[in-house]
């Protein structure tokens, strides 16, 4: 366990000062035992609910918008970066003309209107911050950019959501049933942002809404906003202090 | 058939293409004006198209069923992919046509469907081109099976989405990103536009997008 590299999501947690100051955290233990299950039995924890469903299935829809609606000429990027105490994947790299990357943009698409206007009003989560200095730290750049981006749900995660209203209501033929029109197209509303993509994408889609009378749609300007993270080397000093401490605890978890 | 990463594929691939939407200049209204049918020639041209003109028909059969004449066919295609030979039945009906109703019977229910039943009634040329459309019917009916792309879910509500596997390099790719490069190759509108697409483009598309950059370039360049 000497050599563990610690991933930027997970640093949030790991992160996590110990309410009596010394040694660490329930947070950063909880979050060790997991690292060290990851890599001495090489079982992984499922964690999986609606919102991180959809921050995977629309996570190109999500860079796509960002991309086109700031004129950034970036891509997904797939590389992996380490050093000799993190590692990570950042999204999207943005470089100056002599390749030195110069913002690390990273896309945080929103589950509906709620989470997007919270994330906005609200201060950048801990593990979000953390993430954001270790990806600044990997590629030598002076800010990170968190992008949240509310974009349509998928259409197959519509039809779940209206599926499980009908198990709910009891329905056997939902469509005969006008609460259930008025339920199901409130969830339309609800996970539906722009709609001429939408049915773009989904000529199929099986909608309960009126499309006739459909004035839902969020102007794109709307559905994007940023918080930006500037480098700190303090914290960043504050982190390499941390890692021994953690590939010690993660040893004793090994006797 | 050896089922090699490279044939599930080709495979889906090929379901991707059936699972796609039908030519919409194809559709029109049944004629009660109720429902949406894809014509007989773009359900036969598409077949055509598809499979290769490698599609034939088999075993019709019919049966008359009262004023209605009720038959099925099988429709056998070729798999350009496998080479295995796949079979689908389809089914439909057609009424025979009768003479009108006298409108002293038009009220009765009983006495209307007893004239629809006598062959007295019959229009002398009621099967001539009924009959035929039974086996369009039927042909159209085998054809929905095969994908959306001839005709299956029109007139559907709750519709099922073809989702292929991912392959692993294989299917895995992002088309937004070869619009989005498309798109900036078309906006470029100098040089070094074209130096910056290139620079930022993914390896993966890098090949595609090269030339398309190159000739955007002399297009610029001819213009200065």
């Amino acid at each position: 366990m000497e050599q563990t590299l610690f991933r930027a999501s997970q640093l949030g947690k790991l992160m996590t000062d110990a309410r009596t100051k010394t040694g660490l955290s329930e947070t950063c233990k909880s979050a060790l035992l997991d690292i060290y299950i990851q890599k001495k039995y090489k079982r992984y924890k499922e964690i999986s609910n609606k919102y991180i469903e959809k921050g995977l299935a629309v996570e190109n829809d999500a860079i796509d918008l960002w991309r086109r609606e700031r004129g950034a000429i970036v891509f997904k990027n797939e590389n992996n970066f380490k050093n000799d105490f993190v590692s990570g994947t950042p999204d999207l790299l943005i470089k100056d003309a002599s390749g030195n990357c110069i913002n690390v943009p990273d896309i945080k698409s929103s589950w509906d209107i709620h989470t997007f206007i919270d994330s906005k009003v609200n201060d950048l989560s801990k593990d979000y911050y953390w993430q954001g200095q270790a990806y600044m730290w990997l590629m030598g750049a002076p800010t990170a950019t968190f992008c949240f981006v509310l974009v349509n749900a998928p259409s197959q995660m519509i039809d779940d959501e209206k599926y499980r209203l009908a198990r709910r209501m009891n329905l056997i033929d939902p469509q005969a049933d006008p609460e259930f029109i008025r339920k199901a197209s409130q969830i339309e509303r609800n996970m539906i942002f722009d709609m001429p993509t939408f049915l773009a994408e989904n000529p199929h889609a099986n909608l309960e809404s009126d499309l006739a009378n459909w004035s839902h749609d969020i102007p794109v300007e709307k559905r994007i906003h940023e918080k930006v993270v500037m480098f700190d080397a303090d914290a960043i000093a504050k982190l390499q202090e941390r890692v021994p401490m953690w590939r010690e605890y993660l040893n004793t978890l090994d006797h | 058939m050896n089922f090699h990463k490279d044939n599930l594929e080709a495979l889906q691939k090929f379901q991707q293409m059936l699972n796609t939407s039908p030519d919409q200049v194809g559709l029109e209204k049944t004629p009660d004006g109720k429902a949406v049918t894809l014509v007989i020639s773009h359900v036969e041209t598409t077949l055509d198209e598809m499979f290769f003109g490698h599609w034939r028909t088999e075993n019709f059969k019919w049966e008359r069923m009262a004023n209605e004449v009720v038959g099925s066919l099988d429709l056998v295609i070729i798999h350009p992919i496998t080479g295995y030979e796949l079979r689908r039945t389809g089914a439909g009906a057609i009424v025979i046509m009768v003479d009108r109703v006298p409108s002293q019977l038009a009220a009765d229910p009983i006495e209307r469907n007893r004239w629809a039943l006598n062959a007295d009634n019959k229009k002398p040329n009621a099967l001539d081109l009924a009959f035929p459309k039974l086996k369009t019917e039927c042909l159209k009916n085998a054809a929905v099976s095969f994908g959306k792309l001839l005709g299956r879910d029109l007139n559907r509500k709750n519709v099922d989405i073809y989702k292929p596997f991912k392959l692993k390099g294989t299917l895995n790719t992002s088309n937004k990103d070869v619009q989005y490069l498309m798109e900036l190759i078309d906006k470029a509108k100098n040089l070094d536009d074209c130096d910056i697409i290139l620079q930022a483009c993914p390896e993966e598309f890098f090949q595609q997008i090269q030339p398309l950059v190159n000739v955007k370039k002399q297009q610029l360049s001819t213009l200065s």
